[in-house]
């Protein structure tokens, strides 16, 4: 396993387009399930961190801005199709909390919210080695049926296929299941992101998936838990 | 003979990224305003808290995220500077208004008498809560008659 995040390849086009836009990628043994209780209890205690007041102003601060200006630059309303962070915010108040959905759910909510920068996780023996950021083609699809169907020219995750739609949505194939082993974390970093806080996004949906013991194979040299 | 492929809908053609280098500085000079004119609505959206009626969305030009081009990153710059442009103007006329609400308020505190049954609500002077002034007689309609006016502060939300 990595020892620290790798960068993934961004389409030559794409990157001269949007220069800044960067995918890192994480991988750490750790699999689908049940969320233990200490990820549950960080959750909840994350959420009565969460009030209005703090949702509002999310908007002003530096990393959710730049995923906000990141959506208009890519056509997209960010009040409408909600960049990650906020989609996490607004239901915590929509929700009145924060339920636990299991693991790799919960990790990757957790970095999110603690980051502002999106996590995605894949199931890494089911994803090339190489992961990156491109427009999908023709014809492409993510899953079988009219809902997989990619359109021309969309931002998407890929190896050599489609893994995963820019608002998250993970092809079935490489998502994370309970007999997955090791999980691809992918973190998107926007122009205008630090490059620390993508590290940390995956640092700590990695310390979560990992459990006791796992944070010290994966983090960086001198981190402990 | 190779026959070009037919374009099935009306949509816009795909930007074809890399064949059109001399397009790339104003694509991203039009990015960079776009960039300072979500700062300012950002900044008009917080502003503009707790007037939860006002709207800050600007319609996205497409469903699906994509790198855009020339002309559709100036519909958004357009639609943004516009949205950035009326929420100012809206923002002002309803800090004039709150203005003269926060004076009426506290003019009905000063002299009641002078305000009979008005009511101001949080709202009216553009603060969170829900709680209101009432202008109301003491003791029903004794006080009506004897023209003895107090202000009744709510206690806020039911």
């Amino acid at each position: 396993m990595a020892r620290t995040p790798q960068r993934g390849w961004v389409d030559p086009d794409l990157a001269a387009e949007l220069p800044g836009l960067e995918l890192l990628v994480l991988r750490v043994p750790g699999g689908g399930g049940r969320s233990p209780a200490p990820v549950r209890d960080r959750l909840r205690e994350l959420a009565g961190r969460i009030t209005g007041a703090h949702v509002i102003h999310l908007r002003q601060d530096d990393v959710p801005w730049a995923y906000r200006v990141l959506w208009r630059h890519l056509g997209l309303d960010p009040d409408s199709d909600r960049t990650p962070i906020e989609r996490l915010m607004v239901d915590r108040l929509v929700r009145g909390g924060l339920p636990s959905r299991g693991l790799p759910d919960d990790a990757l909510a957790l970095a999110t919210l603690e980051t502002g920068v999106p996590v995605l996780a894949f199931d890494a023996a089911r994803v090339g080695a190489s992961l990156g950021l491109r427009s999908a083609r023709a014809g492409e699809t993510l899953d079988d049926g009219p809902a997989g169907r990619l359109t021309r020219g969309e931002l998407i995750y890929a190896d050599e296929r489609p893994l995963a739609r820019l608002d998250g949505e993970v092809a079935e194939r490489c998502a994370v299941s309970a007999a997955t082993r090791a999980v691809a974390l992918c973190a998107l970093c926007a122009p205008n992101v630090a490059r620390v806080a993508a590290d940390e996004a995956l640092w700590t949906a990695a310390e979560v998936l990992g459990g006791a013991g796992t944070l010290d194979e994966v983090g960086p040299p001198g981190r402990k838990r | 003979m190779i026959e070009a492929p037919a374009r099935s809908s009306g949509a816009p053609a795909p930007v074809e990224l890399g064949r059109a280098p001399d397009e790339r500085a104003a694509r991203h000079a039009l990015r960079g305003q776009i960039e300072r004119l979500e700062r300012d609505l950002a900044a008009l959206a917080v502003d503009a808290w707790p007037r939860a009626d006002l709207r800050w969305t600007v319609p996205g030009v497409r469903r699906r995220p994509r790198p855009l081009d020339l002309g559709e990153l100036e519909r958004v710059r357009d639609a943004l500077a516009a949205r950035v442009v009326q929420g100012r103007a809206e923002l002002a006329v309803r800090h004039e208004r709150e203005q003269d609400r926060r004076a009426l308020v506290a003019d009905m505190l000063r002299a009641p008498e002078r305000h009979r049954w008005r009511r101001v609500s949080n709202a009216d002077i553009g603060e969170p809560g829900c709680h209101h002034w009432h202008v109301v007689p003491r003791w029903g309609i004794v006080g009506a008659l004897a023209s003895w006016w107090r202000v009744k502060i709510s206690s806020g939300c039911p």
